[in-house]
């Protein structure tokens, strides 16, 4: 088995000194290693002659004026077509996503005039016990804003200069609480107080 | 004046905006980028696209190049590359396609000139066609064009021993398809 390093140095002239004589002397001995590289160059020579191949003078001689006549080239689009719709479906799919999102947090909007009597007494044990200004702020949901809005609004006035307690009753209040009081009931308020030590 | 001074001059004159330096060096250059494309992709249509791409890039990016090669090799490079380019194109079209390549072929225009040979041109051109591109592309530039191995490394950023390789075993796969006929 002829080493194909060595064959393919002898077949490009690169093999010299003793390399080459004894590989000459190899060829000599071996009829098919002979015709073996006489067919290498053969074939070399072969694709050599294609560098004499001559093509149609004309067509050369227009490739110049088809390059200078080649149409301006045209700025191209900011948005190709499929961008432009893989844009569109990925916004699509927002909006979609926002709105699922949105509709399952939406709460319904309380109003003071959307409720009955029960239902203002129940906001008013639950948001009316003792508490700081601050707290009331942090704890309320957003959904009663309008609600305790319009309680504080109507109902209290604050006192700002206190931090336990947020509000406090009017004068004005107390006397139409007297009004709506019987006379019973006052006098037993009136007996209560009586033997209360006040000391 | 010498080769690359030549080109240099022509160069630097098309920088400074002499259009006709540009149509010098087009016209010094086509034939040789017309058939390594011609012989990368086996045909004249790809071969004449190929043209037309190489000399917008040479058009578009001459004035970015600085020298550090020969100009020829340069255009070889990207002859080389855009013929690559074309043919990875071409193999990915032709798996979806359902149209045959044949078809495609028999329209091809012939520009070769009237040669008794005829042939046997063709058939090396379809031979060649057989064999890795790769393998196909140093045995063009070496045994065709006659370049050496190291203006081949330059313009395939390959090692020579590697195109060396790539070069014995196109040449052996070459000379089977030959005997075979």
């Amino acid at each position: 088995m002829v080493n194909e390093k060595i064959l393919r140095k002898y077949i490009e002239g690169e093999l010299y000194g003793e390399e080459l004589i004894n590989f000459e002397d190899e060829i000599n001995i071996s009829a098919s290693l002979k015709r073996e590289i006489d067919n290498y160059k053969n074939t070399v020579n072969n694709f050599k002659s294609l560098i004499n191949v001559k093509a149609d003078e004309e067509y050369f001689v227009n490739i110049l004026p088809r390059f200078n006549e080649r149409p301006a080239e045209q700025s191209k689009p900011l948005f190709r077509p499929s961008f432009a719709t893989g844009g569109l479906l990925i916004a699509l799919a927002a909006v979609i996503l926002f709105l699922i999102i949105n509709n399952n947090h939406q709460t319904e909007q309380i109003t003071f005039q959307s409720l009955n009597n029960d239902e203002i007494n129940e906001y008013l044990n639950d948001y009316t016990y003792d508490i700081s200004a601050s707290q009331l702020i942090e704890d309320i949901p957003e959904s009663y804003d309008s609600l305790i809005n319009t309680m504080i609004e109507s109902e209290f006035s604050f006192n700002y200069y206190r931090e336990d307690y947020f509000a406090e009753t009017s004068n004005g209040e107390y006397l139409n609480l007297l009004d709506e009081l019987s006379n019973e009931e006052i006098e037993g308020i009136y007996n209560s107080l009586i033997k209360e030590d006040f000391n | 004046m010498t080769e690359k001074n030549n080109d240099h001059n022509l160069v630097d004159r098309f920088i400074s905006g002499d259009i006709s330096a540009f149509n010098e060096l087009a016209r010094k250059y086509q034939q040789r980028i017309y058939w390594h494309a011609r012989r990368m992709t086996g045909n004249h249509l790809d071969a004449d696209e190929i043209v037309q791409e190489v000399l917008l890039v040479m058009y578009k990016k001459l004035k970015d190049f600085k020298f550090r090669s020969s100009l020829y090799t340069w255009i070889y490079t990207i002859t080389s590359t855009r013929s690559i380019n074309l043919l990875r194109r071409r193999s990915v079209k032709n798996i979806f396609s359902l149209e045959d390549r044949l078809t495609e072929e028999a329209g091809d225009t012939d520009i070769l000139s009237d040669l008794e040979n005829k042939e046997e041109v063709k058939l090396m051109e379809k031979n060649l066609q057989k064999i890795p591109v790769k393998q196909r592309e140093v045995f063009i530039l070496r045994a065709i064009n006659g370049l050496s191995y190291e203006e081949i490394s330059e313009i395939t950023g390959k090692s020579i021993g590697g195109l060396k390789s790539n070069y014995f075993h196109a040449l052996k796969k070459l000379t089977e398809m030959m005997k075979n006929g």
